[in-house]
């Protein structure tokens, strides 16, 4: 396959993957053509309404450094209304698009790039079906390629594809078409509808049943509003974890003499829980039997204290977004000689990539803070949340 | 408005570009006013500057564009106008980590006929570009006679064929050092000015050693490395903190670094010429990141601080581990780049009664570490088309695509990854906790405590 289409193509600037998750940009299709070294890429627009004027402009400052050819086809709007006022240029149906000129064909007819089908054919809802997966299972290589061929030169866009490739093959390929073959790769390896697989020390969602005491070390640099998040996710993983084991879990917030001295604020909204109840799955739900520690004098004590929790308990220490690697490394290393049991480490990443498809199979939104992905209509779902811990955030037991 | 000149390229009397920042008590005018880069019209495809000027252009565009050239590195069919243009297209792209103002100095045109002045003076008053009067050289921190410097180095490789790609090197080096100035108040920009201060920091001192230039374009480099130092600290760190925006929204925190009005430019040269000759890498990169953390009040150094980190505790675990290193695995940080991975290598090849042999280093990263990915690939070539300096880089990187949230994928890249490795493996286990952490413990798993480090 040398000429296929990508719809849907949301790309984000990873320069805002840790604060701004929303789109920079957003194309209908994609068409790509590629041959022996040869590649095409253009854009078509569907218009929508008479506000597709301003994206022409977007497109401009954003490709300021690479010209994407941009093709206008009729939708909802009129192409030829729009033309009038801006210089943008129609999309003539059916496009010429094949090697000799002669054959032309719809865009209709192009085979997508990730499964292979054509709308005609019932694709279209196959080929969404697949972007949501990847973008549950593989949203950051997809995103990387997504923004390579939009807005890179094809000398980087090479690199990076081959980089995706080895990444999923453990070696390259010699194949003219690497671009459309690693798309069809990771489509393959990810539109599977399977589960998280299990291997190695990662862990399952069901096995913290025996769990008793949750250990949370929050990350330096947190401020109240981020705190108040934190309360909320503590109170989302105690809710829809533990509550169906009929578990009373004790949770042990553990503050570093760093962060009590950096993050005041923060502190506070531990100590008090400046969090109402939350309405989780239609219930109100508080924070009980919860303690907060924040009086160690240094790191060494807080290794101390969590290294005794898991002598005593089954624990999970749960980590949100980043921490100290010399904390961890100092705990973990030390539980192989010290007759502690083997604690769960659940890592929750606070931004993300998560779809959201609408009636009209177009990508709807894609990012944000993982609470807030699973609450609709100020109520946290507990099966989106479980879902979004098990694809977007690391839970392994120290195997070792 | 009056200025403060950076950095005066000059080609013997005349000037090839300046950098230059607004001289303004209100910090937040650093807002409207960034710094400038003036380039002049001595600047086209056929000048001598120009393969300096297309490493500068593809650093700009955040690797978005690679600049076609001869085989001698030039091309012709570029005029200053284009650069002009290329330069400004770049500076107010929303993709690229960099901030700054294109300006082109004001001539003094008497000729009023000609169609090609009248052109080039009403582009200038109808372009959003600023004008900017001629800046005596003499006033600039740093001071670099281009054609001269050029001529010095090719006389050297004259003397000996195999420095003839050294050139280039240096190329790269002043153009890290212009874009290092020019970087955005932005988290990737701290990162790159981290990046890039670290790799000309151990450039500088392989070459210093090696004496592979002659001491005037030694001088000037040093000059160079003190510079992006003293401005990380004084005029960025100031620009960061004073940005209100930031503070409000939580922002500032993570382009972290410690405003130094303490610290003198003289101090700081004085510091590098004179660590410059130190028998090692290591005991070079110590020295400053010693300098700069405790003679200031805030204890604190961000510019050298990993690489130490790194080389010490890779050091002290090679030091109680037996057996060969063949393969070495890690995560590319933020601060990824030529600095860190010859740091690393440096750190492996110390430990002398380990038998080392790293064939190959394997480096996954995240789609936010792009451009480090990019420029390590583009120093590495330029460092290893050296004779003398191309041991000191590993040859054999190959990237891979990891990802920071999405679990399933990493987890099929790791297993994929520990499959073809075997037990002569060392994994430096950094960056993003998601990916360093599920390597960490599958490689304690597979290879062992002591062929793992979490950092």
């Amino acid at each position: 396959m040398n000429l296929c289409r990508l719809i849907n193509v949301h790309v984000f600037d990873p320069q805002l993957v840790y604060t701004f998750m929303d789109s920079i940009t957003e194309y209908d299709n994609l068409m790509i053509y590629e041959k022996e070294g040869l590649l095409g890429r253009v854009v078509i627009e569907d218009i929508s309404g008479l506000g597709e004027w301003r994206k022409a402009y977007l497109y401009q400052l954003l490709r300021s450094s690479h010209g994407l050819a941009v093709l206008w086809g009729k939708s909802q709007g009129n192409v030829k209304s729009l033309s009038e006022v801006i210089p943008i240029t129609p999309y003539p149906q059916p496009l010429c698009a094949t090697e000799d000129g002669n054959s032309c064909i719809k865009l209709s007819d192009l085979a997508f790039c990730l499964t292979g089908h054509r709308e005609s054919e019932g694709g279209l809802r196959k080929e969404v079906d697949c972007i949501e997966e990847i973008y549950w299972k593989a949203s950051e290589p997809y995103n990387l390629m997504l923004l390579a061929l939009t807005l890179m030169s094809y000398k980087s866009l090479k690199k990076i594809v081959d980089d995706v490739r080895i990444s999923l093959h453990s070696g390259h390929s010699g194949r003219s078409n690497r671009i459309i073959a690693t798309l069809r790769d990771l489509a393959n390896t990810f539109c599977n509808n399977e589960t998280p697989i299990t291997s190695g020390c990662k862990a399952g969602i069901e096995e913290l049943k025996n769990i008793d005491v949750l250990a949370v070390l929050p990350q330096l640099g947190m401020h109240s509003y981020r705190a108040k998040s934190v309360v909320r996710l503590l109170l989302a993983i105690q809710y829809c974890i533990f509550s169906r084991y009929n578990k009373s879990i004790k949770v042990h917030i553990l503050l570093s003499k760093a962060f009590v001295d950096q993050s005041g604020d923060a502190v506070d909204v531990f100590i008090k829980r400046e969090v109402g109840p939350v309405n989780i799955d239609g219930c109100s739900v508080g924070s009980t039997n919860w303690e907060v520690r924040n009086s160690f004098k240094d790191d060494y004590e807080l290794i101390d204290y969590l290294k005794s929790l898991t002598r005593k308990h089954k624990v999970l220490i749960i980590i949100i977004g980043d921490y100290s690697k010399y904390i961890l490394t100092k705990v973990l290393t030390s539980l192989n000689n010290d007759g502690c049991s083997k604690p769960y480490i659940l890592v929750v990443p606070e931004v993300m990539y998560t779809p959201k498809v609408n009636e009209r199979m177009k990508i709807q939104s894609i990012g944000g803070y993982i609470v807030r992905a699973a609450t609709t209509n100020g109520k946290i779902s507990c099966k989106e949340f479980i879902k979004l811990l098990q694809y977007k955030a690391l839970l392994l037991r120290w195997c070792v | 408005m009056s200025y403060t000149c950076d950095l005066c390229i000059t080609k013997g009397d005349s000037t090839y570009l300046y950098v230059v920042t607004p001289k303004n008590e209100d910090c937040k005018s650093y807002v409207r006013r960034p710094k400038i880069l003036a380039v002049t019209q001595r600047t086209h495809g056929k000048s001598h500057i120009w393969p300096l000027l297309s490493d500068l252009i593809t650093m700009l565009s955040n690797f978005t564009t690679y600049v076609s050239r001869d085989d001698a590195g030039y091309n012709k069919d570029i005029s200053y106008a284009d650069i002009v243009r290329i330069f400004y297209v770049h500076s107010i792209s929303l993709i690229t980590p960099f901030r700054y103002l294109v300006a082109v100095p004001l001539m003094r045109i008497e000729e009023h006929a000609s169609p090609w002045v009248i052109k080039s003076v009403h582009a200038r008053l109808t372009s959003p570009i600023n004008l900017v009067k001629d800046l005596e050289c003499i006033k600039c921190i740093n001071i670099v006679d281009y054609d001269d410097l050029s001529s010095k180095l090719k006389d050297k490789a004259k003397d000996c064929e195999k420095l003839n790609n050294l050139p280039r090197l240096i190329d790269l080096l002043i153009a890290s050092y212009i874009a290092s100035l020019l970087t955005a108040p932005t988290r990737l920009g701290m990162s790159l000015r981290q990046v890039y201060t670290q790799a000309f920091a151990i450039t500088l001192y392989l070459i210093s050693k090696l004496e592979l230039i002659p001491y005037a374009v030694l001088n000037t480099l040093e000059r160079m490395f003190a510079h992006m130092i003293y401005d990380t600290y004084t005029w960025y760190a100031q620009y960061v903190s004073e940005l209100e925006e930031p503070r409000i929204a939580e922002y500032h925190y993570m382009v972290a670094s410690p405003v130094r009005k303490d610290l003198r430019f003289k101090d700081v040269l004085d510091k590098v010429e004179r660590l410059v000759k130190v028998a090692n890498i290591a005991n070079f990169i110590g020295g400053i990141y010693r300098f700069l953390k405790f003679m200031g009040p805030t204890n604190r150094e961000v510019v050298l601080g990993r690489l130490v980190k790194l080389h010490d505790e890779i050091r002290s675990r090679l030091e109680k581990l037996r057996g060969i290193i063949s393969n070495v695995v890690t995560i590319a940080t933020e601060q990824w780049g030529p600095g860190q991975l010859i740091i690393i290598n440096d750190a492996l090849n110390s430990v002398r009664d380990v038998e080392n042999h790293v064939n190959k280093f394997i480096v996954l990263y995240t789609q936010s570490v792009m451009h480090q990915r990019f420029y390590e690939e583009m120093f590495r070539s330029r460092i290893s088309n050296v004779d003398k300096l191309s041991k000191y880089v590993p040859q054999n990187v190959e990237y891979r695509v990891i990802s920071s949230t999405d679990v399933v994928y990493n987890e099929v890249v790791i297993n994929n990854l520990l499959s073809i490795l075997r037990n002569n493996t060392f994994v430096i286990s950094q960056g993003p906790l998601i990916p360093a952490l599920k390597l960490y413990v599958e490689s304690v798993r597979k290879f062992g405590q002591d062929r793992a480090i979490l950092i």
